[in-house]
This record gives structure tokens, sequence and C-alpha cells, in this order.
């Protein structure tokens, strides 16, 4: 179970920006879901679950609004940056 | 109970010219929504108290009561509550697909970021589509940010642009499976449907963002609340519980702007809460000196409460908490207005925030 | 287990590194913006982790707790600031 978490966990630190945003919510919901596992069915996994459903909305919320704010901005090379090798 | 929603899933939703003579049936919708949003957010207060004794759970049905009397209408802007009950259960089948969605693109993804730069090729793209309702839009539009190589950037009324990392994961989503599942998620929501369209042409400025925010506000009300109530148990307490309680509405002000955040949260509100807080406090420190021990010495309180003196400490503090919640909340809350506002309100849209404002903003764009 | 959490933990804070170096030299603000959200949430999974190794979790849940929705809100904060100012 935890090894799991480690082997998700691993990859999305040398990502790009833009990975970092997503691969962090599932790795956060690994992890929360493996710790509440691992802490067995009590009040306190159940309130791990609940910060990992706030994570699960908030993140995906949160990196949509900077990239429109980046967006409305006008940043243009932030999206091309990744073209050229 | 039958019989009544099947009425209601019978007859569409009544048009809103009609709507100021049924005032009774926004009535109607008023208290359903005030009684889902209560179980709703008891539910929520009793998943995080789990202190299970009758104080307690009073304290948690009076919080409950004044977040679901102050922000219930939050929660149903987009779907009414009497679809609710359909919705959270498809939700909840959608969720582990799309989990195992994530997971296989992440796999995917954490390849492509080990390969060569050169295989990249990010583009920006449109994408049509056939969504209305409201909640559904930003399921969706979440949806497509949370699977890694595709970014929502931004929302037109009925047109996504999508930032793509490589042409795979756009091909991924135009065949549109997606959209299809979570299509069928809310596709009760027939006469929500009818409602939603003219609100999005209102509100299509920053909706993700907005119903989010909606989402979140009176559970992370009721999280302040708990921080406050539950101070002489866990860390916290009156400081931590007002500033979360500040925070809400620093939220709120974020999304929908500080004009109408300051409608709902007046300084009239903030100033007397302030104060009444530092009454509360200062009250409670000098009734102990009064009767004859220190300031704010809890157990000279058991003159009234004749609970015995641990109890009346641990009351004593409670109600030394709520008053500094209150004033820490309200504090930061004017902190918050006088700094972002400068003296003056800036000149921006007033942008609907509850049922209330989203009928009376479609009113003005059917004018 | 808790040698395991430890290890976890100070291997995350290594992985913070790599986006401190995002944060300092990014070559935009948004970048910056991104690298700190990343780092607010592996502080969120290392607050928990803590509260493991200190076996005082629901403490350290409540705490973690309020970090995610101050995370939340000040990405929204930045976001809606750099959005309001037009450019970066």
């Amino acid at each position: 179970m935890t090894g799991s978490i480690g082997i998700i966990r691993f990859p999305d630190f040398y990502t790009r920006m833009h990975a970092t945003g997503k691969s962090d919510t599932l790795a956060v919901l690994l992890c929360l879901c493996g710790l509440a596992i691992h802490h067995g069915f009590t009040l306190d996994s159940m309130k791990l679950l609940l910060i990992a459903v706030f994570v699960f909305f908030a993140n995906p919320t949160g990196t949509h609004s900077i990239c429109r704010a980046a967006f409305r901005c006008g940043v243009k090379p932030w999206t091309n940056k990744e073209n050229k090798p | 109970m039958n019989h009544d929603s099947s009425t209601n899933r019978t007859k569409p939703y009544t048009p809103l010219t009609s709507y100021q003579p049924v005032f009774s049936q926004r009535r109607v919708e008023q208290v359903r929504h005030f009684t889902l949003a209560f179980v709703l957010l008891l539910l929520f207060w009793l998943l995080l108290s789990g202190h299970y004794d009758v104080f307690h759970i009073v304290i948690g049905v009076l919080c409950c009561l004044l977040v679901s009397y102050t922000s219930s209408d939050f929660l149903f802007v987009h779907v009414g509550a009497d679809d609710t009950h359909l919705i959270i259960p498809r939700l909840l089948t959608y969720i582990p697909w799309h989990l195992y969605q994530i997971v296989v693109s992440n796999i995917y993804l954490a390849k492509l970021v080990f390969s060569p730069l050169d295989r990249l090729t990010p583009r920006i793209m449109p994408y049509q589509t056939k969504l209305t309702n409201g909640l559904a839009l930003v399921t969706f539009a979440n949806s497509i940010t949370l699977t890694p190589g595709t970014i929502t950037i931004d929302l037109d009324e009925h047109t996504f642009y999508i930032h793509a990392i490589d042409s795979k994961v756009a091909d991924d989503l135009l065949t549109g499976e997606m959209e299809d599942r979570v299509e069928k998620v809310f596709l009760p929501a027939a006469h929500a449907k009818v409602r939603a369209r003219t609100m999005l042409a209102a509100e299509s400025n920053n909706l993700i963002v907005k119903t989010i925010v909606r989402l979140f506000t009176p559970f992370i009300q009721i999280y302040g609340l708990y921080v406050i109530a539950h101070g002489h148990y866990s860390p916290g307490g009156g400081f931590q519980g007002g500033v979360i309680l500040a925070a809400s509405v620093v939220l709120l002000a974020l999304a929908f702007g500080l004009r109408r955040t300051m409608t709902k949260v007046t300084e009239k509100l903030t100033t007397m809460l302030c104060s009444s807080g530092v009454f509360i406090f200062g009250g409670l420190g000098l009734l102990c000196l009064l009767l004859g021990g220190n300031f704010l010495d809890y157990e000279k309180l058991d003159l009234f409460l004749k609970v015995g003196a641990p109890q009346s400490r641990s009351l004593g503090i409670l109600g030394i908490e709520i008053g500094i919640g209150m004033a820490v909340m309200a504090c930061m809350t004017s902190i918050f207005f006088d700094i972002a506002t400068a003296g003056e309100l800036p000149d921006e849209p007033s942008e609907p925030l509850t049922v209330d404002d989203c009928v009376a903003a479609e009113d003005a764009v059917n004018e | 287990m808790n040698s395991f959490f430890l290890g976890i933990s100070l291997f995350l804070c290594l992985l913070i590194v790599p986006c401190l170096y995002r944060a300092i030299v990014g070559p935009t603000v948004i970048d910056r913006m991104v690298a700190v959200g990343a780092i607010g949430t592996k502080t969120l999974i290392i607050l928990i982790l803590m509260g493991f190794l200190y076996e005082r979790i629901a403490m350290f849940i409540d705490i973690s707790m309020v970090y995610a929705i101050l995370n939340f809100i000040g990405t929204l904060a930045a976001a809606r600031y750099f959005e309001n100012k037009g450019e970066i």
C-alpha cells in the first residue's frame, strides 16, 4: 500500500510546471488514502479522507485560476516554453 | 413526499417572467435548501467533532443552524435541492472511473516527463461543450484539469479553452467520453438546466472558481466554528477559528468581488461583532473579578452555572473562546476590507452570489 | 513503521528543493506561484506524517486542514491579483 504511494509520489517532482498541479493532487490523494487505511477505521482517518476530498476539489480550481490569470495576462512563452528542446 | 416530488418533476420550471406572483414557491425552495444544507452541515460537524455528548451536539446544531441560515443558498445555486439525491450517487459512481483515468494518464505523463522534450506538442485548443448546467460544466472543467496533460484555461459560454501538453491527451479528450459521463451524472437536473442557461450569461466570468467557492464556504465556516468550539480539547480556539471564519469571508470576496461581499457582511455587522466579542471576553473576565476571583478565574462562575468547578471552567473557556472568535473574525474581516478597498469601493460589477442574486441578474439580462 | 514515515518525510523535504529552486529562479511570477502551491501540498503531507510520528494525529490533522484551506485561498488570491493587474 505505502509502497505504491512512494512510486506514484516519485515521478511528480521532475515534471514541468504543467504537471505539478495535477500529479500533486493524485499524490496527495494516494498518500492520504494510504495513511487513512494504515490508521484504520477511526474518526481521524475519516478526517484524512475529508482533507483528500477538499484537495481533490480545491487543487484543480487553484490550477485553473492560475492558468486563467496567466492566459488573461497574455503569457505566451509559458505555454510555448516546452516546445523548444 | 413521493407525490410531491413527482408533481415537481413533471412540471416545467416556472418561467422567470412570472416569478414574482409565485412567492410561496420560492419560500418552499428556501426551506428545502435550508433543511438539506442543515443536514449536510450537521453530518460534517459530527464527522469533525468526535465528541458525541449532548453538550457538543447542541453546540453543533446551533452552529449548523447559524451557517445554514446565512449561507444555505450557496449550495444550491446550480442544482435544486430536489435533484441532489439523484446526483450524489451518480457522482459517486463517476469519481472512481475518473480516478482510474487520472492514474492511467498520470503514468503516461510520468513517461513523458522522462522522455526528450521535443516529444511534447503543447497547444491551446477550443472545445465546444454540450453541457449547460453550471455545476456540470464545473465538474467537467475540473475533471479536465485533474487529468494530467490537459488544463482548462478558460471557459466561455459554451467553449472550453484547453491547454494540452501532447496530441495524444488532446485526442483522448476529443473522443468526448468524459463529457458523456459528466452529462449522465447531471441529466435529471432538467429544470435546473433552464435556470443555469440564462445564469451562465450573467456569470460566465470565472464560473469555476465561483461555484467551488460557493460549495466550500459553508463547510469552511462550520470548520471555523468547530475550531472555536473545541478550543479546549484540540489546538486552536478563538483566534484560529476566528481567522478561519474571516478566511471564508475573504474567499467570498476573492470570488465574487468586494461589493457583493460587503452587502452580505456589512461594516455595521463586523463592528457589532467585534465590539460584542470584546464585551463577552471582558465581561466574563470582570464577572469573575466581581465574584471575588482573579480576572478570568472561571471557577467562580460556578455560582451561576452550578455544574461543578471543572465543568464551569470548561464552559467559561468556551465562552471566552466564542468572544475571542467573534472579535477576531470581525477584526480580520474589517482589516481586510479596509486594506482591499483603501477607503473606497472599487468600481466593479456586482456579481450574483445567492439564488436571489442570480434570479435578479437573470431578470436584468432578460430585460 | 515510524522510520518509514520518517524516511518519507525526509524524502518529501528533499523533493521540496526543486520546487524551491523553481520558486526562486522561476522566470515568471506564474512559475513561482505554481511552485509555492506545490510546496504547500507537500507541506500538507509532511504535517500529517509528523502527526503520525508524534502520535498526535487528531491535532495535526486539524492543522493540516487549515493549511489546505489557506493554501487554496492563497492561490486564488494571487491569481485574482494578477488577473486584475493585467500583467505579470
